[in-house]
């Protein structure tokens, strides 16, 4: 056998690698027989030898010592916990102050008969933020350091960021009323999220001595304090509580024996705990701030704090406390994400069917809205006829969830928003002919998971506007320049964003650059559209660096904004950050309220998050929210592009906000429905018609769409049934009910500069129609609904699968012009793998 | 030695550290990203329940590796923004001139190397840097075993020509 001296054979003879002796032996038979391949032969192993020392002589490069250190932690827990950073270890012990609440709660002796919903949201500064804001003023400061008061309380746990301490979650704080159960499920630290410090509760106790209120009639500002300083102990007191074995009793403590009633709350972005009391809407209280809601501690028996972690790899969790009443009626309390410093307690028994309870919308006297991260359940029409809503056209959920598949992990269940899922993609609704900013689309079928359910398809559209058409924009880019944003996905990618955005401006737009980091500077005053060359050299001059201790960046770039405004035109404040936007203002509470006040006077904010993940992500929602403008998360060119120019218009130009929905079913045709998504943006059926409660705003060629699924009534399901009433008598259907709609979709929405809202009513008929004679449009939809169904393991995915999602989506994909649905689709794909 | 002893992980850190980030930074183009993706490997690793057995270990790293190193270039790619990292660092040795020979000499080799298409470079450097056997190698990469030994070759075949023909060191650069 000749074989050639170009066969490779032969460098696998020269490194070893010829394995099998027969061939070797021919190999060497030949060797022994040319010179010209033994030379050959060596020098291959001289070159490889060679290869090797080069290969020896780059020199080393480490990881880091942090990356090392994570390593090795990696190596001694269960879990690999680790952390953006690692001073982020102790914030997660204050996050235990929920359970202020069960010590609280539990020591109501009262006999007030108001029911009422408890929320607590918990965030708290942590010690890495406070060390670098020293150029922030102490006014504005948020209390950093909650120094321990000098009360006798049994210190069992010492205060929030002392070095060193091991956040132990009390195993629970059992109490023997009716439905107990452990109360802390899954023993997962909580996450703090990293904002102010404040501890809100919502709904509160009562003063003891109160004289009891009948149910019907609340006071909503019954004043019960809490002693900010008081709040550190409040672990102790939990400590206490469950050491005593009496569950969350706190008798005993003498430190509480003087204001047991301590609990009150409002809302977290209007409370801010500081060092010398609390401060809630402008008034600082010494004693603690009033809370709106009354509780019945009768009715609320026990709190849960319920944890769950959200990403052991990104070592995120978020926590839920539960109000679980007399009755076995749960209620979401507080949501709290953020790090997880420590391993967790060993997990702890969950009721089964705790996360079924329907929600108090609809239900009872509270007026409260407040975050779920459960899925929004099956309602019976009977007892809900009423389904309201607000609209959202934020898109960064899909981002986000993009980004864990591309980097083949799952996606934490609680960042995926199946509206925003649905809500990434353009559809094919008409729009508006009349005088209305937005039209109204509607479409049923058969539920593709389960065809026994029926899917309603409700589609807004707004007016499209041609670029031509666009009023002039005044924009000013709040930009985070801090240290963290100089990732190759942060700060460059925001210039890249940038210029995107340039090509997009005439003469008439302006635009600013206002940057925060160490300081504030506005790197760019405001300058025309069209001196391109000024802005792109002022664009490419952006450099990271510094801390993040802004110095009224925000109200420079509102200063910037105003200067300049533009009558008539689009006013905004674009944030861009990774998460840090310490734009100034560190208490929130002052954020979102200058944010709103600015809103008000036309100058909008929207927000742009970048290399962020999941952190901050509700906190970006809600400014942007409150800002009225939108918020999207960019995690690569392509979105960039989508955001900052092909939807530009959407971007900047609202045509109508505080967009709100409510849906009244019939029940001769609804036996029950449920809302797919917008969990977070539910609201009482009250608040439709109460044009001081905001909602979504709509841009400019938005499609928005919102998802109901429906039994028809006869069908089973899924929820506990409700004791018919005592003092009132059964439904009774009008006329209006025998014919043949499913419902009718009532809208509202305002102007953009209006004041007062419009309604819109449009009756939707009923439909029977099979899911393969849907619209592609509608199917595909479907599809990224059961996608983000299966992703959050939603009880109500029937039998959605990944595989299932995946052959509507191909169904559904239709022209797909920008490429956006193939993305998706390949999307499932990677789920499907990282799955098996 | 299981996955929870730390002085194995500090044993495996000590000896594989260094090529795989070599080894992904050719892939990511970048050696922050190299570095996290390596650690990402060595987190995984850490998170397996059981380690894998001794023989099995280097290929595992690498694929891992790898991966992440491949699923960050996707990503990257679609940035229009792309640094080119210096990937070669100047050798550290002694000044002899003998070894300031030597010096050139490796130099050049790396260059060369830096010069191959992507496909021969990574298979070279599992090689020659990982020390991995033409069978590890295939189940790291996807191919054959033939292809692999195809591709070793070749490219060293490129570069023990091209050193023999260029003797001054002076390599042309391959607009990449």
């Amino acid at each position: 056998m000749k074989i050639d001296a170009n066969d490779p054979r032969w460098t696998a003879y020269a490194l070893g690698e010829i394995k099998d002796a027969g061939e070797r032996a021919e190999l060497e038979k030949i060797l022994q027989e040319s010179e010209e391949i033994r030379r050959m032969v060596q020098e291959i192993r001289r070159t490889a030898d060679l290869l090797n020392d080069s290969l020896k002589s780059e020199s080393p490069v480490f990881l880091t010592k942090a990356q090392r250190n994570r390593i090795e932690s990696g190596v001694t827990n269960k879990r690999a916990w680790f952390f953006f950073r690692p001073v982020w270890a102790l914030s997660g012990v204050a996050a235990l102050l929920l359970l202020i609440l069960s010590v609280w709660m539990h020591e109501l002796k009262t006999d007030q008969t108001v029911s009422g919903t408890l929320t607590a949201d918990l965030r708290t500064e942590d010690a890495v933020t406070k060390s670098e804001s020293t150029g922030v003023e102490p006014s504005e400061m948020d209390v950093k350091k909650r120094a321990p008061a000098p009360r006798t309380a049994p210190a069992a746990v010492p205060p929030a960021e002392t070095p060193g301490v091991s956040a132990t979650v009390p195993e629970n704080t059992t109490r023997g009323g009716p439905g107990s159960d452990a109360s802390i499920s899954k023993g997962k630290v909580p996450n703090v999220e990293l904002a102010t410090t404040s501890i809100i509760v919502e709904g509160k106790p009562v003063e003891p001595d109160t004289a009891p209120v009948p149910a019907a009639e609340q006071t909503p500002e019954s004043q019960l304090p809490l002693p900010a300083a008081e709040v550190p102990d409040a672990l102790a007191l939990a400590q206490a509580a469950k050491s005593t074995g009496e569950g969350a009793s706190i008798s005993g403590n003498e430190a509480w024996e003087a204001d047991q009633t301590k609990l009150a709350g409002i809302s977290a972005d209007q409370v801010d705990v500081q060092s010398d009391g609390v401060i809630s809407k402008e008034i600082r209280h010494q004693e603690g701030i009033p809370s709106p809601v009354k509780l019945n501690p009768e009715q609320v028996g026990e709190i849960k704090l319920v944890i769950e972690p959200v990403d052991a790899e990104m070592g995120r969790a978020s926590g839920q406390m539960q109000a679980v009443t007399g009755s076995g009626f749960v209620s979401g309390l507080a949501r709290g994400r953020g790090p997880f410093p420590v391993p967790p307690p060993p997990p702890l028994p969950r009721r089964p069917d705790e996360r079924r309870m329907p929600p108090l919308q609809g239900d009872g006297p509270n007026t409260e809205s407040y975050d779920f991260v459960v899925d929004n359940p099956f309602l019976e029409t009977e007892q809900n006829p009423l389904s309201t809503f607000s609209i959202d056209v934020d898109t960064a959920s899909y981002s986000n969830v993009r980004r864990f598949l591309e980097g083949t992990s799952l996606p934490p269940k609680d960042a995926v928003r199946i509206e925003e899922l649905v809500n990434y993609f353009d559809y094919d609704y008409r729009g508006p002919d009349d005088e209305h900013p937005f039209a109204a689309r509607f479409e049923m079928a058969e539920a593709p998971w389960n065809p026994e359910h029926k899917l309603l398809r409700i589609g807004l559209k707004a007016l499209e506007m041609d670029a031509k058409e666009r009023p002039a924009s005044n924009l000013v880019f709040l930009i985070d320049v801090s240290g963290s944003m100089g990732d190759r996905n942060k700060l460059p990618l925001v210039q890249d964003s940038l210029r995107i955005l340039v090509d997009q401006l005439t003469a008439s737009d302006h635009v600013a650059i206002v940057t925060y980091a160490g300081t504030t500077r506005v790197l760019l005053s405001s300058t025309a559209g069209d001196e391109k060359w000024k802005i792109h050299r002022a664009i490419d001059s952006l450099r990271s660096g510094g801390s993040t201790a802004g110095a009224s960046g925000i109200r420079l770039a509102y200063e910037t904004a105003q200067r300049n405004f533009i009558k008539g035109g689009a006013n905004r404040v674009i944030l861009a950050t990774d998460g840090d936007f310490n734009v100034g203002i560190t208490s929130r509470g002052d954020l979102t309220r200058l944010i709103e006040e600015k809103a008000e006077s036309g100058v909008f904010l929207s927000a742009l998050g970048y290399g962020m993940g999941n952190y901050k992500d509700d906190t970006l929602e809600l400014l942007a929210d409150k800002g009225r403008g939108n918020y999207a998360y960019i995690d690569t060119i392509q979105e960039a592009k989508k955001v900052l120019a092909e939807k530009i218009n959407a971007t900047l130009i609202s045509v109508a906000r505080d967009v709100k929905i409510q849906v009244e079913f019939n029940p001769a045709h609804v036996g029950a429905y449920r809302l797919i998504g917008y969990e977070n943006r539910v609201m009482p059926k009250e608040d439709f018609n109460d044009d001081a409660k905001k909602a979504g705003v709509i841009g400019a060629g938005h499609a928005v769409t919102a998802l109901y699924e429906i039994i028809p009534p006869g069908k089973p399901v899924p929820v506990s049934g409700v004791d018919p009433l005592k003092y009132q008598k059964p439904l009774e259907t009008t006329r209006a009910a025998s014919g043949d709609e499913v419902g009718t979709v009532k809208i509202r929405y305002k102007d953009p500069e209006g004041e007062t809202s419009r309604l819109l009513e449009f009756p939707v008929k009923d439909s029977d129609g099979k899911f393969s004679r849907a619209s592609r449009d509608f199917r595909f939809a479907a599809s990224v609904a059961a996608f983000g169904m299966v992703l959050r393991d939603s009880p109500y995915k029937g039998g959605a699968t990944l595989e299932d999602a995946l052959s509507w989506a191909k169904d559904g994909k239709g022209p797909d012009r920008y490429g956006y649905r193939e993305e998706f689709i390949r999307l499932i794909h990677r789920a499907i793998s990282i799955k098996k | 030695m299981t996955v929870k002893d730390p002085d194995w992980i500090q044993s495996v850190l000590a000896r594989y550290e260094q090529p795989l980030i070599r080894y992904a930074a050719h892939i990511t183009r970048d050696f922050e990203r190299a570095r996290e993706v390596v650690q990402d490997t060595f987190l995984k690793l850490c998170r397996r329940k059981s380690s894998p057995e001794d023989d099995h270990l280097a290929p595992w790293l690498y694929t891992v590796c790898r991966n992440g190193a491949l699923d960050v270039r996707r990503k990257e790619k679609r940035m229009t923004t792309i640094e080119e990292a210096p990937l070669r660092q100047v050798p550290v040795m002694p000044e002899a001139s003998a070894a300031l020979e030597r010096n050139e000499r490796l130099a050049q080799v790396l260059d060369i190397l830096g010069t191959l298409p992507a496909n021969q470079q990574e298979v070279l450097r599992l090689k020659f840097q990982g020390n991995l056997s033409y069978r590890e190698i295939s189940r790291i990469v996807n191919l054959s075993v033939s292809n692999v030994g195809f591709l070793i070759h070749t490219g060293l075949k490129t570069i023990r020509e091209t050193i023999r023909t260029r003797p001054d060191n002076k390599v042309a650069r391959r607009g990449k």
